[in-house]
C-alpha cells in the first residue's frame, strides 16, 4: 500500500516510535472482502477503500480500487498491508462494463451496490461512519449486494 | 433539471438516520393495532373488508343471469391485500402488499384467481416472516429505510393490461410486470434503462388511438415524469420535469391536446421527515398554495402553463376534454382538506370507523388564453369515477361512481350514473350490509363513443362474507344487475381496476 501515513507517523512524533518499539503492533493488515448476493455473473466488480469522512465516496480521493470479474466464485478481494485505521468499503457490479454505477434518471442506482457493514443509506448512501470498520489486526468481511 | 448524484450526495448522511428515529415513536404502537383490530372484528362486522389476505386463491362463482357477450372477458382488479404479517399490522390502508383479482367472465361461468404480487419487498419479507421495511403509512421497529422508490414497492393500486402483460402499477415505484392468465410475477418493468424504479402512477390515460400516457412523482427530487407510451407497449418518450413543491398527485387527465393535472397543496417536507412517524406524516398541508393547475401541451412538453384553483384535496379525476373555444373542462372528486388520508384509511387500520369527510364532484373551466380557472361542486356523495373509455380526452356526459355513504361504517353500497350538466343521478344500491367498490364502463362493441355499454363491478357482502361481480345496463342501473356472480369467499376491499375484451 501507500508509504505516505508511515511518513506522517515520522513527522509527528519520534518519541511514539522510540518509546517502546518493540511493543507497537504491526502497522500493516489484510483486509479481505467477500461480495455475496450477486444476482448475475455479468461485468465487474468494483470495490473502492476510502479512510475518511472527507473522502467517502469521492473517486479521486479513494484510498485503494480494486476489481474483480464477477464470475469469479467466491467474489473475494484484498486490500494488503494497510495501516491501522478506519475504512470503509463501496462495491457496485458494473454489469455493463461501462466503468460505472449506472443509475435512473432520478440519480437512484440501477447497478447492484453494497457498503462494508452492509450499511445503508435513505434514499442516498450511508455515512462514512455507518459504513466504516476498525482494521488492526487482518480482518475479513462481506458485503452483500443490494 | 438537477439530477441527484447519488455517489455525491453530499446531504446523504444528513438524511440517514431519519428513518430509525421514526422507529422509537413507533415501538409501542405495532402490535396494539393488530388486538384493537382483533376485538374490533368480533363486533363490527364491516371489518371483514380490511382483513389481511396472506394467500393466494381460486374459485368459480355462482351465476345468476347471463353475462352479456360485450363483457365476456378478463377483469382484473387490484388492491392492497397482506395488511397484516405475524404480529405487524399496517397502520394505513394503503400499505398492504397488493393483490390481483383475476375473473374470467364466460357465457355462463365466472372463474376467479386471485395472487399476492410478489414484489422484491413482499417475497424478502415473506422470507424473514416479518416487515423489514418502512412503508407509506407505517413505521416499525428496526425497520429499513428504502434505498429506492422499488425498496417499498407494494404494487397496489391498479392495473394495466397491455400486450402480453398485466402491469401492477403503485404510483411510488416501477409499475410491476406480470402473467396475465397465471399472475406469475415476472418483475419490475423498466421502460427504459435510465427509468427503472422511476415512479410509474396507477392512473395511466389511454387515448382512442391507444396511446398511453402517464406521470410519476418523486417527491424527494421535487420531479414528475412523463411517460408516452405507444399502444403496441413501447415507450416513446419519457422526460422528467421539475415542479417546485412538488405535491403529491395521484390521478390526471388528458385532453386530445394536453396532459391536466391538479396539485392539492398537500406537500412532502423533507425536514418535518425527521419527526414524522411515517412517510405520510411528513406531507404538510399548505392551503396557502391553493390547487395548483398544469396544462402540458402534449405534443411539446416544454410548453406549460399553471393556473390556480382554491385550495382542495382528491385523488380521482374523471375526465377533461376541450370544448370549441379551447376552454379544458375537467371533472374530479372533490374534498375540502386531506383528512380522508390522514384518518379514515388509518383508523379502519385498527378497527376504528371514521368518516371524516364526503367527497362531492369538482366542475372545472380552465381557460388557457385568460390564465383563469374556475370550478364549482355538484352535491353527488362520490368516489371512484369512471367513463366509457372511448370518450377519454372528448365530450363526456356521464361518470359511473360509487355512492352512498352508509352513517356507521366505512365505504359506499351503490353505484350510480351520474349526468354532469344536469347533476341528475341514477343508481342502484347493494343495501347497506354491501360495500360497493368501483364499477367500470365497459363499451358495447359497434356502438357509438357514450352510448351504449355495461356496468362491471365488484360488492363485497359483510353478511354473508362473499365478494360478488354484477354487470348492469349502463343507461339502467336502477333495474339492477342483468347478471350477477358470486364467489365461494369475500376479497379484501380493493381500489381500482380495467376489463380486457377475450
Amino acid at each position: 500500500m501507500k508509504l505516505k501515513p508511515l511518513q506522517k507517523l515520522a513527522v509527528a512524533g519520534a518519541t511514539v516510535l522510540l518509546a517502546g518499539a518493540a511493543a507497537i503492533p504491526s502497522q500493516a493488515a489484510d483486509l479481505t472482502v467477500n461480495v455475496k448476493n450477486l444476482r448475475s455473473q455479468n461485468g465487474m466488480l468494483m470495490l473502492a477503500l476510502f479512510n475518511s469522512a472527507d473522502s467517502f465516496l469521492k473517486p479521486e480521493k479513494q484510498y485503494g480500487a480494486q476489481m474483480i470479474s464477477a464470475s469469479q466464485q467466491p467474489g473475494v478481494m484484498v486490500f494488503k498491508n494497510l495501516p491501522a485505521g478506519r475504512y470503509a468499503v463501496s462495491v457496485f457490479q458494473d454489469e455493463n462494463r461501462n466503468g460505472k454505477m449506472d443509475s435512473n434518471m432520478l440519480g437512484v442506482p440501477t447497478e447492484r451496490y453494497g457498503f462494508s457493514n452492509n450499511a445503508m443509506g435513505t434514499m442516498g448512501p450511508p455515512s462514512f461512519e455507518q459504513a466504516a470498520i476498525s482494521l488492526t489486526d487482518s480482518r475479513e468481511i462481506t458485503i452483500d449486494l443490494r | 433539471m438537477q439530477r441527484r448524484n447519488f455517489l455525491k450526495l453530499a446531504g446523504a448522511s444528513a438524511l440517514t438516520p431519519l428513518f430509525s428515529q421514526l422507529a422509537v415513536a413507533a415501538e409501542q404502537a405495532s402490535d396494539a393495532w393488530a388486538a384493537e383490530f382483533a376485538k374490533a372484528e368480533t363486533t363490527a362486522p364491516w371489518t371483514y373488508a380490511y382483513r389481511s389476505a396472506n394467500k393466494d386463491l381460486a374459485g368459480d362463482a355462482e351465476i345468476a343471469g347471463r353475462f352479456p357477450a360485450a363483457v365476456q372477458g378478463l377483469l382484473y382488479r387490484n388492491g392492497p391485500a397482506v395488511h397484516q404479517l405475524g404480529s405487524q399490522r399496517y397502520h394505513h390502508w394503503f400499505d398492504g402488499d397488493g393483490m390481483i383479482q383475476r375473473f374470467a367472465i364466460g357465457d355462463n361461468q365466472v372463474r376467479h384467481l386471485g395472487k399476492i404480487v410478489r414484489t422484491s419487498k413482499y417475497q424478502a419479507e415473506a422470507a424473514a416472516g416479518k416487515r423489514l421495511f418502512t412503508a407509506f403509512g407505517t413505521n416499525f421497529p428496526g425497520a429499513q429505510g428504502p434505498t429506492s422508490p422499488d425498496s417499498l414497492n407494494v404494487a397496489n393500486t391498479s392495473v394495466l393490461a397491455l400486450n402480453g402483460e398485466l402491469l401492477a402499477l403503485w404510483e411510488g415505484g416501477s409499475a410491476y410486470s406480470l402473467d396475465p392468465d397465471s399472475l406469475q410475477t415476472r418483475g419490475p418493468k423498466v421502460w427504459r434503462d435510465d427509468l427503472a424504479a422511476v415512479p410509474f402512477s396507477a392512473h395511466p390515460r389511454v387515448d382512442p388511438d391507444g396511446t398511453i400516457w402517464n406521470f410519476g412523482v418523486s417527491m424527494l427530487d421535487d420531479v414528475m415524469v412523463l411517460y408516452q407510451i405507444a399502444a403496441d407497449g413501447n415507450l416513446r418518450k419519457a422526460e422528467a420535469v421539475k415542479i417546485p413543491q412538488i405535491a403529491m398527485v395521484h390521478d390526471f387527465a388528458v385532453t386530445d391536446k394536453h396532459l391536466v393535472f391538479l396539485l392539492p397543496p398537500l406537500v412532502f417536507d423533507r425536514d418535518n421527515l425527521r419527526h414524522a412517524a411515517s412517510y405520510l406524516d411528513a406531507h404538510v398541508w399548505r392551503p396557502e398554495l391553493g390547487m395548483r393547475v398544469l396544462v402540458v401541451d402534449k405534443s411539446n412538453w416544454s410548453k406549460r402553463q399553471w393556473l390556480e384553483l382554491p385550495a382542495g384535496f382528491l385523488f380521482h379525476v374523471g375526465n377533461a376534454w376541450e370544448d370549441a373555444q379551447g376552454i379544458i373542462r375537467m371533472d374530479y372528486i372533490h374534498t375540502d382538506q386531506p383528512s380522508i388520508l390522514f384518518r379514515d384509511t388509518r383508523d379502519v387500520m385498527r378497527g376504528q370507523f371514521t368518516r371524516t369527510a364526503l367527497h362531492h364532484i369538482a366542475r372545472v373551466s380552465i381557460d388557457t388564453k385568460k390564465g383563469k380557472a374556475v370550478q364549482e361542486l355538484l352535491p353527488v356523495d362520490s368516489e371512484f369515477p369512471r367513463i366509457d373509455p372511448r370518450l377519454t380526452g372528448y365530450r363526456h356526459q356521464h361518470i359511473y361512481h360509487a355512492t352512498e355513504t352508509q352513517p356507521d361504517r366505512p365505504g359506499f353500497s351503490a353505484v350510480a350514473r351520474t349526468h354532469l350538466e344536469s347533476g341528475k343521478t341514477d343508481s342502484y344500491s347493494y343495501g347497506a350490509g354491501c360495500i360497493a367498490e368501483e364499477h367500470i364502463f365497459v363499451p358495447q362493441p359497434g356502438s357509438a363513443a357514450g352510448t351504449a355499454g355495461w356496468i362491471l363491478g365488484t360488492s363485497l357482502d359483510l353478511e354473508k362474507k362473499i365478494t360478488r361481480l354484477s354487470c348492469f345496463a349502463s343507461d339502467r342501473l336502477a333495474d339492477g344487475p342483468v347478471a350477477q356472480a358470486s364467489l365461494p369467499y369475500a376479497l379484501p376491499l380493493g381500489l381500482h381496476g380495467n376489463f380486457v375484451k377475450a
